[in-house]
């Protein structure tokens, strides 16, 4: 008798309260959903480049020609070498090898939106051989160490062994 | 033992009752179909509810030169049908979990809400509808188009995050009819966002979830 009273006091204190509460979600209740999507195309404007070496590798930078991030591909004699990202003010810099020769180097931004669009065109020469020696020996004579990749004739070094030029 | 086997006749009795006053409309009306549809009966499963909204909206912000911001707006259209004789309310709430639109940088929903609403401040996006002072908003009668300027008329925060559990007084309301709309109601939701050259190129998205529930 006491079980039966137990188990009809169970069935009412516990199973109603749950079947009350999922009662109450399934009332009218209808839901539809809409996706908001936004496209952001901003101007782009050419993008700059400029060249500066340290002595053993070469540094490449600019602007994307947005003033936001953009994804900039550099090209070195047609082929590209590297991709990569700007910073939110779409400003860019990437060191590269310092190579031997004649080489054209070129950016070309691409947005979000795919916009495109490619900076001009900067020949590299660097030229090595007697030169290069006699700047490596100059550099060693006053510094004694550490002379290559940090030397101390810089403005010569840029001037002897690398030009650059835009086409 | 006569006692016992009534009151074991009263427990199944009682079983029973709580099973199909319970249990069985549930089951009757359980829809999991997830987008829009239908969804559940109305109180005493004597009409049905619902609900259909557009796939999506598409807004899109593009930059003129020499100008260094920019804003878009489009609309979304919200029908619900019920035969519920007190009519229904429907709620708005969005999906991301900061009311952020994602993409390649968050770009934040305004602060503003539908009581505080004003022009839609650059890098942030918002909702707005027409007339709908009876409901506490300042949104204005508008009527908005799809040339209407966001910076220039009233818009609010989209109300986040959206969550199954999520209270509808967390959620904004924009439409309360109080008669059966058994041919549909539409609502018209419009989306906008401004935006400056910070913002960088690219989509941007969140979700939209439109809840409606029928009165008692």
């Amino acid at each position: 008798m006491k079980k039966i009273l137990l188990k009809t006091f169970l069935l009412t204190t516990l199973v109603f309260p749950m079947l009350l509460s999922l009662a109450i979600f399934s009332i009218g209740y209808a839901k539809a959903d809409t996706a908001i999507n936004v496209s952001v195309c901003q101007i782009m404007n050419t993008p700059t480049i400029s060249v500066d070496n340290t002595g053993t590798s070469l540094n490449i930078s600019g602007n994307s020609g947005e003033q936001t991030l953009v994804t900039e591909h550099l090209f070195r004699d047609s082929n590209e070498v590297a991709n990569f990202n700007t910073d939110m003010q779409g400003n860019y810099s990437i060191s590269t090898d310092l190579l031997i020769g004649s080489h054209d180097y070129m950016i070309k931004s691409i947005d979000g939106c795919n916009t495109t669009k490619t900076s001009e065109t900067l020949t590299v020469s660097h030229s090595g051989g007697l030169g290069g020696i006699i700047e490596v020996i100059r550099n060693t004579f006053f510094s004694q160490i550490n002379t290559i990749n940090s030397p101390i004739n810089e403005t010569s070094k840029v001037l002897t062994n690398m030009s650059g030029t835009t086409s | 033992m006569k006692h016992l086997k009534y009151l074991q006749i009263c427990q199944a009795l009682l079983a029973s009752c709580l099973l199909l006053i319970f249990v069985v409309p549930i089951a009757i009306n359980a829809d999991s179909t997830y987008g829009s549809g239908l969804y559940g009966g109305c109180t005493y499963s004597t009409c049905t509810l619902q609900i259909s909204s557009g796939s999506t909206a598409s807004l899109n912000v593009s930059f003129t030169s020499g100008i260094s911001n920019a804003c878009a707006i489009n609309n979304d259209n919200v029908t619900v049908t019920t035969g519920n004789s007190t009519g229904y309310k429907l709620y708005l709430m969005g999906l991301n979990s900061s009311g952020y639109l994602t993409g390649s940088t968050n770009i934040s929903s305004t602060t503003y809400t539908r009581t505080t609403s004003t022009g839609l401040p650059y890098n942030t996006w918002g909702y707005r509808i027409d007339d709908t002072s009876s409901l506490g908003t300042n949104f204005g009668a508008g009527p908005t188009t799809t040339s209407t300027n966001p910076n220039a008329v009233n818009f609010a925060q989209v109300p986040y995050p959206w969550t199954n559990t999520a209270p509808v007084s967390n959620m904004d309301l924009i439409e309360s009819p109080s008669t059966a709309q058994t041919g549909g109601k539409s609502t018209v939701v419009w989306y906008g966002i401004c935006a400056d050259t910070t913002i960088p190129s690219g989509a941007y998205t969140d979700t939209v979830i439109y809840t409606a529930i029928t009165n008692p």
